[in-house]
């Protein structure tokens, strides 16, 4: 069993953004968290400063009760044990696959290293290649066994899927997600893809641009964190198409301009754009004028004025019959 | 005639120059990558520096740091008992400095080809520094510093000025073969000098024609 890792950090470059990541509570063994946000708001910097490779100007990393880094003494990234997964992967290009993962000072020797590849769906002949004379989802599976043979104290990954294709993503997910609860070792998964996140994480640590650089802006349950975004920041990144401010009239009621918001409303409404539906003016929550239609395929998207922008999403049959300037009904599913 | 002795001599002092220079620039060259700032541009400046200078120019401040007056030409002298000017050990040590930047930016050009990626991921995975030197940064660069070796071998086998200011023309212990050949010339013997630059000339070629032949894909580069 491993030991919680905790993330207080504040990193600074000389006329560059500040990133502020200070997580209320550590991250526990077993646990998976999913890093979101949009580019260049500090995820992989704060991955970095976890690794060790790069250092913080104030707060505490600490794993169980080792002293990572305070701001004045850091921790190199030797002593760590961190299994990093780095964008490129890293893998080195002069060494064999099962060499790669025997690289590792506590990786074990050449018979380790093949099960593991055996584990992850590498066989002897791809065992005995060289990265650049493999797959980009075999590379993947390379470079995770190298990062697991080292028994780590902590996984850290960064866009781990993002150079697979689709179907190469959905395969190598699940093997992760398995691995990663099996290590029972706190995972920290950086990522801006929002079902990567939902699929992998336990936890959802969601970061923004901030006034001086990114910063933490939601932390929680993952789900939770997606069902009920804490600012319109927060719901924006997470992918909402619609993101309202909602207002009571005298009757206590909620409404966003002229959608009654129905059941419990928080202090920002959200919605996907297929959350909303079509119906005949008059028979939904409320009624809109739409100003724009644009084909996506097999679907539309539609944008129209409800008193606030909405965004809605209608299958191709549906949208034919519709006319800038038509009159529609909104329902929202919730 | 050839003077083989001069020759000989010539290649000896090449081969001590370029073991010498792979052993100091290696640690060098990594430290110049990782350095920051002024201490970096500094240090680089002071290794470029035999690249303008004229050989004589250099050659004229190591005769007076390394003479017998100098504190380095009196602690050698204390030590080994005799001079460092005008022998051969003196004639390794200027080489060494002159072709300082022929082995140091090869070396430094490779390191710097190496992805630092591959680095750090190394530092993750519990290695050393000097471990991730050896087994990471050095087969990925070895080709670079094979480059610095062969071009500090081919140039201190050319070396005139510098040889000449410090070694002066004792024949087997400082006359080079770049020395002999300016002998022969100033004794009017056209024919001998004639035969030993066709050697050198042949020689040389045949060593960067090496280099340049190791050069190209490596083992470990993808078939696609």
């Amino acid at each position: 069993m491993g030991e919680p890792l905790l993330i207080r950090l504040t990193r600074s470059r000389p006329g560059g953004p500040t990133v502020r990541v200070h997580l209320e509570s550590p991250l526990r063994p077993g646990e998976v968290t999913a890093l979101f946000g949009p580019s260049g708001v500090g995820k992989t910097t704060t991955l970095r400063c976890v690794a060790g490779l790069e250092r913080i100007d104030e707060g505490l990393i600490q794993h169980g009760s080792t002293v990572w880094d305070d701001g004045r003494r850091r921790l190199p990234p030797q002593a760590r044990r961190v299994g990093l997964v780095g964008q490129e992967l890293a893998l080195f290009p002069h060494l064999r696959a099962w060499e790669n993962v025997a690289y590792g000072r506590d990786a074990g020797g050449e018979a380790r290293a093949r099960a593991l590849l055996e584990e992850l769906g590498l066989g002897r002949a791809e065992a005995d290649r060289r990265p650049g004379q493999l797959s980009g989802g075999q590379r993947q599976r390379v470079a995770l066994a190298r990062a697991l043979a080292s028994s780590p104290a902590v996984m850290l990954l960064d866009e781990p899927l993002s150079a697979l294709d689709a179907s190469g993503r959905d395969v190598l997910r699940g093997l992760l997600r398995e691995r990663l609860q099996r290590l029972e070792v706190p995972a920290l998964i950086v990522t801006h893809d929002r079902a990567e996140a939902l699929a992998l994480a336990d936890r959802l640590v969601v970061m923004v641009a901030g006034a001086e650089g990114g910063e933490l802006a939601q932390d929680g349950a993952a789900e939770a964190v997606l069902l009920a975004p804490r600012s319109e920041a927060v719901a924006r990144a997470l992918g909402y198409e619609n993101v309202w401010t909602p207002r009571h009239d005298d009757a206590g009621r909620a409404w966003a301009g002229a959608l009654r918001l129905r059941g419990e409303v928080g202090a920002v409404v959200v919605a996907f754009a297929e959350d909303l539906q079509l119906t005949a003016p008059g028979a939904g929550d409320g009624d809109a004028t739409l100003t724009e239609r644009r084909w996506e395929g097999p679907t539309a998207l539609l944008r129209l004025d409800a008193g606030v922008p909405v965004v809605a999403r209608a299958r191709r049959a549906e949208a034919e019959g519709l006319s800038v300037g038509q009159r529609v009904g909104l329902r929202l599913r919730r | 005639m050839m003077d083989w002795v001069a020759i000989g001599l010539s290649v000896k002092l090449a081969g001590i120059t370029s073991a010498a220079l792979l052993a100091l620039g290696l640690p060098l060259a990594w430290w110049i990558c990782f350095a920051a700032g002024r201490a970096r541009r500094v240090v680089e400046a002071l290794i470029a520096l035999p690249l303008v200078l004229p050989p004589t120019v250099l050659g004229f401040y190591l005769l007076l740091a390394l003479g017998p007056r100098s504190p380095v030409g009196q602690l050698y002298a204390a030590v080994v008992g005799d001079g460092l000017v005008f022998s051969f050990e003196g004639l390794i040590v200027a080489s060494v400095l002159y072709s300082l930047p022929f082995s140091v930016q090869p070396f430094v050009a490779a390191f710097e080809g190496v992805d630092r990626a591959l680095i750090e991921a190394s530092w993750c995975l519990g290695r050393s520094s000097l471990e991730t030197f050896w087994r990471v940064v050095l087969p990925l660069s070895a080709r670079g510093v094979l480059a610095g070796v062969v071009l500090t071998f081919a140039h201190t086998l050319g070396e005139f000025g510098v040889v000449l200011m410090i070694g002066g023309n004792l024949s087997g212990e400082t006359r080079t073969v770049s020395v002999a050949i300016y002998d022969a010339v100033q004794a009017l013997d056209y024919s001998a000098a004639g035969r030993t630059s066709a050697l050198l000339v042949a020689l040389s070629f045949v060593t960067l024609l090496g280099l340049y032949t190791t050069r190209g894909g490596a083992p470990w580069a993808s078939r696609s």
